[in-house]
C-alpha cells in the first residue's frame, strides 16, 4: 500500500515542479524563423528567434536631417578641435547634435562640455569622446572587410547610453590560496551567463595574440604537442561570441571539421577581420579610455555611471573593453545590417595602409596617428 | 519447421486486433498476424527506397551513403524525390514499419497471454524516433529537420545540432537521459552478472537461487532490490531514457535557440543567493 | 478489489525472516546490522534492509573513499571562503583540476596546480580497487560465480583508462579528467574538439552501439519478465534450472517476433556482454585517442568514410591572411 501522506507530497512535489519548469526559465515558442546556412544533411541552421532579449534598441534612430554646408572647415571655427578639424562646421554642428542623441540623451551636452567653454578639455568625458571618434573613423575606414557597408556610429555600441550595455571588464585577480586547488575563474557575482563563465579567452583573444587554434591538421600524431587547454579557451571564447551575436556554430563551421575552411561558411571570414578588429579597438583605444576615465563601478553588471573618485578605484577601472556583444547585441549584424554610415560620413577616416601580411597578420597594428593629434 | 519442443501447444489462434484468422498463422518461427503483412510491406518498400536512394546520390561506400531530407526551404510540403522527397516517404515507410511492428508485438503478448509491457517499451522509442523526425521538424516548420539516413551522415548531424546549443551537455534533459542511459548500463551488468554466478557458481558448486542472489547485494549494499523489484527498476530506467532524450531534442529549437549554457542564467538569480548578500562580491 | 500489480507491489507481504547464510572463509567484522522493513522500498523492491558485510576490504575502501571525497569537498569549501551558501550555489562548477601540462607526469606538484588531483585521485582509485576486491569475495564466499566482479572490472579499465593509463601515454596527468560536474563535462566537449571529432572514432560507435543496445535489451528483457511475472517469469534461476511456462512464452514471445530466441540464462548472457563492451570498446577509444590517432575526422577521411557535402556558396576563392597552422610544441605563455 502506497500511504496517502506520500501520494499527497508526491502529488505535491510534482504540481510545485512541473510550475517551476514551465515558468521560470525563460522559453520560446515554436517559430519556422530558421535560416539554413550549409548543405541540408549537415544541420548548419541559424535560429534568429528566441535569442536574449537586450535592453537596448535594435533599431537605428533616423538620422537628422542633411545640412547645407558653410564652406568653412571646422578647425577654423572652433578651437582645440583635434580629429574632426577638416570636415565641414555645419557637417561638424550635425554630428555634435547626433553624438549627443546617441550617447548622452539625457544628459545633454553638458555631459561632454563644460559651462560657456566648448573647448575646454576639463572633464574626462570630452577626452573619452575624442577617443572615441578616432576609433569610430578607424573602423570605418580600415575594417570595411568586416563592417561593409553599414559601417559603425557611437550608437552601434552605445545605443543612447553613455556607457554600453555589453561590454566587459576583466575580473580581478583573486586573491592567492595557497594549499586550495586553484578554481575556474567563474564570476560568482554575475546575473547573466555571459558574465559568469571564466573570461581567460577574452582576455587571450580579445586583447592578447595568442593563435585561436588547437586542433590537429593530421590524423596520426605529428610529434606536436597541442595542450587541451588551449581548446578549451578558444571554446568558452567560441561559445560568448556566438551568444553575443545571437548565432550558434554552424554559423560559420562544419562541427565534424572546425578548422577547415573548405567546409566553412562565408561568415567566417568576416569573423576573422572582427577578431582583429576587436584586438585593435580594446588595445589601441578602450584601455586608453579606461586609463582616462579612472572610474570604478560598484558591482561588475552596472551600466549607470557612479563615478568614484581615483583615490578608490582599485584594480577594476571604469570602462569595460569590447566584445562581439557590444556592437552585435545578440543579432548577426547589429541593428539588422542597416546602413548608418551613409549618412554621416564625418565618420569615416581616411584608411591606413593596412599591415595584412601573413607575418603581421597575428599582430596588432600600430596605432593610428591623426594628423591633428598633439 | 522450426518448432521449439514445447511449442506447439502454445500455437492457437486468437489475440489478433485486426483481421481475424485471415493471417493468424506462422510462417517459419516467424508470427504473420495483419500487422506483420504491414511491417513486410513498409520495411520492403522502405528498404528498396533507400537502396535507390544511394544509387541516384554519388557513392555507394557504406559510410558514405546518405539519404538527406529536404532543405528547410521546402517548409512542411511535399519536396521532389531527389531533393529531400525520398527522404520523406522513408520516413513514412519507418514509422509504419515500426508501428506495425509494435502492434504485432501487441497481438503477439495477447495471444500468449502475456502482458503488454514490451510493446509499451518499444512505443517509447517508437516516440522517440517520431520526436526526432516529426514532431520536432513539425514546431519548427520543415521537414529539413529531420536527420539523414546515413551512417556517417546521421552523427554529423547529431555533432551539429549539438553545437547549435554551443555545449549540448547543459541541456537538463540531456543530462537526465545520459544517466539514465549509465544507470541502465551499470544495473544491466549487475543484474546480468548476478544471475549468471547464482546459476554458474563454478565447478562442483551446488545452483543458487532467490535467496543468495538478495543476501549477495545486502552483504555488498546493504540493500538487494530483489528479483522482480530489478526488472521494474530496469524497465522504469531504459524507457525513460528513451523518453528524457525526446524531450531533450524536442525543447532543443522549438522552445529553446541559445546555447544551452546561457538557459542556466535563471539559477544565477534564484533570491535565496541574494539572502545572504554575496551576490555583490 | 486487490489485483496483482506487474509496476508496483499492492499488497506487502511480511512474513518469517530469511534465513542467514554463514559465511565461508574468514571475516572481518562480520555482518553488521538488523534486518529494516522498509515498505516504501517495498512498493517496488525487497523490504528488508541490511545486514551489511563488513569486511576488511570493504572498510579500507570506505575509508580511502571518505578521504578522496573530503579532499574534493574540502577543497571546495577553502575555495568558497567556507560559506556554505556559496557552496551550495557554486558547487556545480568547482572542480579538482589535474595539474597543468608543463608538470608532465611529476608525482608531487604544488597542491594548488594538482596535488590535490592526484591525491584524490589516489585515495579514489585504491577505494575502488579495494571494493572490487570485496565484489569478488563475498561472491566466492556465498559459494557464487564471480560475474559481477568482472563486469565491474571492466568499468574500471574505463576509469583507469581516463584518469591513469592514457595520461602517462600521453606524458602528463594534464590529459585526465577534472573532478568536477561542470568541469568533467567541459573536459568531454573540449576533448572531442581537440581530437577532430569523436564521432569518427570506430570504437566510441561501438561504445555507443553497446551503450544504446544495452538500454534496448534491458528494456526488452525487462519488459518479458513483468509481462510473464503472473506466471512466475521473475524466479529467473528456478526457471533457468526448472523451465516453466514463463521461460516457455517469454522465448515464443520473440521467436514469434524476430525469428530467434534466448533462454532464461542466455539471455543475461546477451545483457551481461552488452553492458561490459558499453566500457571495455569505450576505454580502447579513448586510450587509442591522441596516441594513436590525433584526428578522428582526418583519420576517416583516410579510410574513406566521411561523406562529402555541397560547398557552401559565396566563399571567398583564398584563406584569409596568416591563415598557416602555426604548430607550437608547448603550451603558449598566456595559457593557465
Amino acid at each position: 500500500m502506497i500511504p496517502s501522506y506520500l501520494k499527497w507530497a508526491a502529488a505535491a512535489g510534482t504540481v510545485v515542479g512541473v510550475a517551476f519548469i514551465l515558468a521560470v526559465p525563460k522559453w520560446t515558442a515554436p517559430s519556422a524563423a530558421g535560416i539554413q546556412v550549409g548543405p541540408p544533411p549537415t544541420s548548419m541552421i541559424l535560429f534568429p528567434q528566441g535569442q536574449k532579449v537586450e535592453p537596448v534598441s535594435q533599431l537605428p534612430p533616423p538620422p537628422l536631417p542633411p545640412v547645407a554646408a558653410s564652406g568653412q572647415l571646422s578647425k577654423a571655427v572652433y578651437k582645440n578641435v583635434q580629429v574632426l578639424g577638416d570636415v565641414d562646421q555645419a557637417e561638424f554642428m550635425r554630428l555634435q547634435e547626433a553624438i549627443t542623441q546617441w550617447v548622452a540623451p539625457k544628459q545633454g551636452c553638458g555631459f561632454c562640455h563644460t559651462g560657456e567653454d566648448y573647448a575646454s578639455d576639463a572633464k574626462p568625458q570630452k577626452i573619452a569622446a575624442r577617443l572615441m571618434l578616432s576609433m569610430t573613423r578607424t573602423i570605418n575606414a580600415d575594417w570595411s572587410n568586416h563592417i561593409a557597408p553599414s559601417g559603425v556610429t557611437c550608437y552601434t555600441c552605445h545605443r543612447g547610453q553613455p556607457i554600453p550595455a555589453e561590454t566587459w571588464f576583466p575580473q580581478p585577480p583573486k586573491p592567492a590560496k595557497p594549499w586550495v586547488a586553484i578554481q575556474q575563474p567563474y564570476n560568482e557575482s554575475a546575473d547573466t551567463v555571459r558574465k559568469f563563465f571564466p573570461d581567460n579567452g577574452w582576455g587571450l583573444f580579445y586583447v592578447g595574440n595568442e593563435n585561436i587554434s588547437g586542433q590537429s591538421l593530421s590524423a596520426l600524431p605529428d610529434n606536436q604537442v597541442h595542450a587541451v587547454i588551449v581548446v578549451t579557451r578558444i571554446y568558452e571564447m567560441m561559445m560568448q561570441m556566438s551568444d553575443g551575436m545571437g548565432v550558434n556554430c554552424g554559423f560559420c563551421h562544419n562541427s565534424r571539421a572546425f578548422w577547415d575552411w573548405s567546409q566553412s561558411t562565408p561568415q567566417r571570414w568576416t569573423a576573422y577581420y572582427a577578431l582583429r578588429q576587436i584586438r585593435e579597438l580594446n588595445n589601441n583605444f578602450l584601455l586608453k579610455l579606461a586609463e582616462a576615465i579612472p572610474m570604478k563601478r560598484a558591482r561588475v553588471n552596472e551600466t549607470t555611471l557612479p563615478v568614484i573618485p581615483a583615490s578608490e578605484a582599485g584594480i577594476q577601472n571604469g570602462n569595460g573593453l569590447a566584445v562581439c556583444a557590444t556592437c552585435h547585441y545578440s543579432q548577426p549584424k547589429p541593428m539588422g545590417g542597416a546602413d548608418v554610415i551613409s549618412t554621416y560620413p564625418s565618420l569615416v577616416g581616411s584608411p591606413l595602409p593596412h599591415p595584412d601580411t601573413t607575418a603581421q597578420a597575428n599582430s596588432v597594428p600600430a596605432p593610428r596617428q591623426e594628423a591633428e593629434a598633439k | 519447421m522450426a518448432l521449439m519442443s514445447y511449442e506447439a501447444k502454445y500455437r492457437v489462434r486468437g489475440g489478433t486486433l485486426i483481421g481475424g484468422d485471415l493471417f493468424d498463422f506462422w510462417v517459419g518461427p516467424f508470427y504473420v498476424g495483419f500487422f506483420g503483412v504491414t511491417t513486410i510491406f513498409f520495411a520492403t518498400l522502405g528498404t528498396l527506397l533507400i537502396v535507390y536512394g544511394a544509387a541516384i546520390g554519388p557513392t555507394w561506400a557504406l559510410f558514405k551513403i546518405s539519404i538527406n531530407p529536404p532543405p528547410i526551404s521546402y517548409g512542411l510540403g511535399w519536396a521532389p524525390l531527389a531533393d529531400g522527397g525520398l527522404w520523406q516517404l522513408i520516413t513514412i515507410c519507418a514509422l509504419g514499419a515500426f508501428c506495425s511492428w509494435a502492434l504485432r508485438q501487441v497481438e503477439i503478448a495477447r495471444k500468449l497471454g502475456m502482458g503488454l509491457h514490451v510493446p509499451f517499451a518499444f512505443s517509447a522509442a517508437i516516440f522517440a524516433y517520431a520526436s526526432l523526425v516529426v514532431f520536432r521538424p513539425m514546431l519548427l516548420g520543415a521537414w529539413g529537420y529531420g536527420f539523414p539516413y546515413g551512417i556517417m551522415s546521421h552523427l554529423d548531424w547529431v555533432s551539429n545540432v549539438g553545437y547549435q546549443y554551443l555545449h549540448f551537455h547543459f541541456n537538463p534533459a540531456h543530462m537526465i537521459a545520459v544517466t539514465c542511459f549509465f544507470t541502465t548500463t551499470f544495473a544491466l551488468a549487475l543484474h546480468g552478472g548476478e544471475i549468471l554466478s547464482a546459476t554458474n557458481p563454478g565447478k562442483g558448486k551446488t545452483l543458487k537461487a532467490d535467496l543468495h542472489e538478495s543476501v549477495y547485494f545486502r552483504d555488498t549494499i546493504t540493500y538487494s532490490i530483489g528479483e522482480l523489484g530489478i526488472h521494474r527498476l530496469g524497465y522504469f530506467v531504459a524507457i525513460n531514457a528513451g523518453v528524457w532524450s525526446a524531450i531533450c531534442i524536442l525543447i532543443s529549437g522549438p522552445f529553446w535557440t541559445r546555447g544551452w549554457p546561457y538557459f542556466m542564467s535563471w539559477y544565477l538569480n534564484m533570491p535565496i543567493w541574494d539572502a545572504y548578500g554575496f551576490h555583490g562580491f | 478489489m486487490a489485483r496483482f500489480h506487474t509496476l508496483y507491489t499492492a499488497i506487502q507481504v511480511t512474513g518469517p525472516e530469511e534465513e542467514e547464510i554463514p559465511i565461508e572463509g574468514s571475516t572481518f567484522g562480520g555482518r553488521l546490522g538488523k534486518p529494516i522493513t522498509s515498505r516504501l522500498l517495498g512498493i517496488i523492491g525487497e523490504t528488508q534492509v541490511f545486514p551489511v558485510y563488513l569486511g576488511i576490504t570493504g572498510v579500507l575502501s570506505l575509508i580511502c573513499g571518505f578521504i578522496a571525497i573530503e579532499i574534493i569537498g574540502l577543497n571546495f569549501l577553502a575555495a568558497v571562503d567556507w560559506n556554505v551558501v556559496r557552496f551550495i550555489k557554486m558547487l556545480p562548477f568547482l572542480a579538482i583540476q589535474p595539474p597543468p601540462a608543463k608538470y608532465g607526469l611529476t608525482l608531487f606538484p604544488p597542491l594548488a596546480e594538482g596535488g590535490w588531483w592526484l591525491l584524490a585521485g589516489f585515495f579514489l582509485t585504491a577505494s575502488i580497487l579495494l571494493w572490487w576486491v570485496r565484489m569478488y569475495r563475498r561472491a566466492r564466499a556465498l559459494g557464487m560465480g564471480t560475474h559481477v566482479a568482472w563486469a565491474f572490472a571492466s568499468a574500471i579499465w574505463l576509469y583507469l583508462v581516463l584518469g591513469f593509463i592514457r595520461p602517462i601515454c600521453m606524458g602528463s596527468w594534464s590529459e585526465a579528467v577534472p573532478f568536477g560536474i561542470v568541469e568533467h563535462l567541459n573536459w568531454t566537449a573540449t576533448f572531442s574538439v581537440r581530437y577532430g571529432n569523436l564521432y569518427y572514432n570506430p570504437f566510441h560507435m561501438l561504445s555507443i552501439v553497446f551503450l544504446y543496445g544495452s538500454t534496448l535489451l534491458f528494456a526488452m528483457h525487462a519488459g518479458t519478465i513483468l509481462a510473464v511475472t503472473p506466471f512466475g517469469g521473475d524466479r529467473e534461476a528456478h526457471e533457468i534450472a526448472d523451465r516453466g511456462t514463463a521461460m516457455e512464452r517469454s522465448a515464443l514471445f520473440w521467436r514469434w517476433t524476430m525469428g530467434f530466441n534466448a533462454n532464461f540464462e542466455s539471455i543475461h548472457r546477451w545483457i551481461y556482454w552488452f553492458a561490459i563492451l558499453t566500457t571495455i570498446t569505450g576505454g580502447i577509444g579513448i586510450l587509442i585517442t591522441g596516441t594513436l590517432v590525433d584526428n578522428w575526422y582526418l583519420w576517416g577521411v583516410k579510410h574513406g568514410i566521411a561523406p562529402d557535402y555541397a560547398v557552401i556558396s559565396g566563399r571567398p576563392d583564398i584563406l584569409p591572411p596568416g591563415m598557416v597552422k602555426l604548430p607550437s610544441l608547448a603550451t603558449p605563455e598566456g595559457f593557465r
